[in-house]
């Protein structure tokens, strides 16, 4: 029993790191269409950048998250500006894919290039020690981890729900001429989505990094599950993601445990192949109501 | 004052506005009659900005609107009510209204739009009633309602009209056409684009008979009405006063 629930913990911790990917996939496909290829890479990215600045600069965890926040930022603008605006423009589908994908290579080179080829440890805020309640052991970084992310994505809801600024990013995930006929700045909130979505990715990186390691790899096969996390939830849907990236995280968990840890990635893409069969909207891919 | 001289514009090789003329007076309401494909709907987008002239200009109050991008069209104080309405479906009657005031939304107290929406829930009760409701699940009517609403919102100078009553049952275009009369006697300026030759030259100041992407006769609405030109082309026997719907060409 103590077991099972310290799978489910560990299961529902990856899972949130599955799902803050995907939400920041999700985000940029409702204002643009578009995602980033490159999102696994800028957790990476914000993981190295905030272990620099934990470590190196000895700014404490807070300060890497920060850093890591900051990074993301720049890195969605630097995105959305070069890659995909230009696509946009001329509507070409391949374009985005290859710039960003593209985009992520750089990064990951550049990596290797500024913090190595190693992995690194990066040091838990909350210290190594499992807690231990009801005889069940669970690391400090796992509640951190599903904490801090189930207050990202319902502070992203939140905003878009009840701010006029997040009523406006709906309204262009919506229709995009009519925005701005409303005075909506429409290419500025799609920077402004690749950047949310970017610094999300960057912060996952931080948070998820003391549980793995750091390195210039790291982000390469979480951004590539969080891609079918989003399939399987439904790319248009906020609540898709958060439920598709738990059903991954705890069935690689379950598989790992009770399978074996060499078919641990498997689930993931079996349950994108079985979606796209039965379901390719995904779980909670919504058609828009329309009547006239 | 609204004015637009001379506009051309092309969707690649096709030319759909070989140069239009013409100027909305403040607090008056223009109408723009013309069959299907004559350069209506091309003419409205391009004063909001959402197609750009090959050439000629677009002025508001003597100022050149060339090269501005919608949004900042909208700040200035033109408010598009578009072809086939669209509203934002998956938001709330009331968002969508918000939505209108949101190039001035930050600089106007809060009592000022409350007392914009008051005005708008007493024209249009229905949208008062489904305020909470998405306004992807109204009737069209009801619709067309929220999306004039929208316009009003933005305090707006001038407000264009693509085809209010498209789509609509004829209950619902007398309804619609009875809203613009009284937007009209509150001095509200606004340029109307119908396919409705009748009911647009009933309730518009001026009028313009569009064809071709050419303004081909323009004046008086009610002279219009009479002109034997124009009820040739548009008001024939299925647009009598008392069969309530236009000839549709």
């Amino acid at each position: 029993m103590t077991d099972l629930l310290q799978l489910i913990l560990s299961g529902v911790a990856l899972g949130m790191i599955y799902a803050l990917l995907a939400f920041g996939y999700n985000i940029t496909f409702s204002t643009s269409r578009t995602i980033n290829f490159a999102q696994g890479e800028f957790l990476m990215l914000g993981a190295l950048t905030g272990l620099t600045a934990a470590v190196t600069w000895k700014l404490g965890y807070a300060g890497a998250l920060f850093a890591a926040a900051i990074v993301g930022c720049l890195l969605g603008v630097v995105l959305e500006k070069a890659a995909i605006a230009p696509a946009l423009k001329t509507r070409s589908a391949v374009s985005w894919i290859l710039a960003t994908v593209a985009l992520g290579i750089i990064a990951r080179n550049a990596a290797e290039r500024i913090w190595g080829t190693d992995d690194a440890r990066f040091p838990a805020p909350l210290g190594d020690d499992p807690l231990t309640f009801l005889g069940v052991r669970v690391l400090p970084q796992e509640l951190l981890v599903i904490g801090a992310a189930a207050l990202i994505m319902s502070g992203v809801e939140l905003f878009r729900r009840k701010s006029i600024w997040g009523k406006a990013v709906t309204a262009v995930a919506a229709d995009k001429d009519a925005a701005a006929l409303m005075g909506i700045n429409v290419p500025l909130v799609i920077t402004f989505s690749f950047v949310l979505s970017s610094a999300i990715a960057a912060v996952s990186g931080v948070l998820v990094a003391p549980l793995t390691l750091a390195g210039a790899t790291m982000g390469t096969l979480l951004g590539t599950k969080a891609y079918a996390v989003a399939i399987v939830g439904g790319l248009q849907s906020g609540l898709g993601v958060l439920v598709g990236g738990l059903l991954l995280g705890l069935s690689e968990q379950f598989t790992a445990r009770y399978v074996s840890t060499g078919y641990k990635d498997t689930p993931g893409f079996v349950l994108l192949i079985f979606i796209l069969l039965v379901k390719p909207s995904g779980l909670f891919g919504k058609k828009s109501i329309k009547k006239v | 004052m609204l004015e637009i001289r001379d506009l051309v514009v092309r969707y690649g090789p096709l030319e759909a506005l070989h140069g239009v003329s013409l100027s909305v007076p403040d607090g008056k309401l223009v109408a723009v009659i013309g069959s299907n494909g004559a350069g209506k709907t091309t003419m409205l987008r391009t004063i909001s900005g959402l197609l750009r002239p090959a050439s000629g200009a677009v002025e508001l109050e003597g100022r050149s609107l060339a090269g501005l991008k919608p949004h900042a069209i909208a700040r200035l104080g033109i408010a598009h009510v578009p072809e086939g309405r669209r509203v934002f479906p998956d938001q709330s009657v009331l968002d969508n209204l918000l939505l209108g005031a949101f190039s001035h939304l930050a600089g106007t107290p809060k009592a000022e739009i409350q007392s914009l929406l008051d005005d708008i829930f007493t024209s249009f009760p229905r949208l008062a009633e489904r305020r909470t409701q998405l306004a992807g699940t109204l009737s069209g009517g009801e619709q067309q309602m929220l999306a004039i609403g929208r316009a009003l919102m933005a305090k707006p100078r001038v407000i264009l009209l693509d085809e209010p009553s498209m789509g609509l049952a004829p209950l619902l275009i007398d309804e619609v056409f009875r809203r613009l009369e009284a937007l009209k006697a509150r001095g509200i300026t606004m340029l109307l684009v119908e396919q409705l030759a009748y009911r647009a030259l009933a309730v518009a100041d001026t009028a313009y008979v569009i064809e071709h992407g050419k303004i081909e006769i323009s004046g008086d609405a009610q002279a219009l009405a009479k002109d034997p030109r124009v009820r040739a082309a548009y008001l024939g026997e299925a647009a009598r006063p008392d069969s309530g719907i236009g000839l549709r060409t």
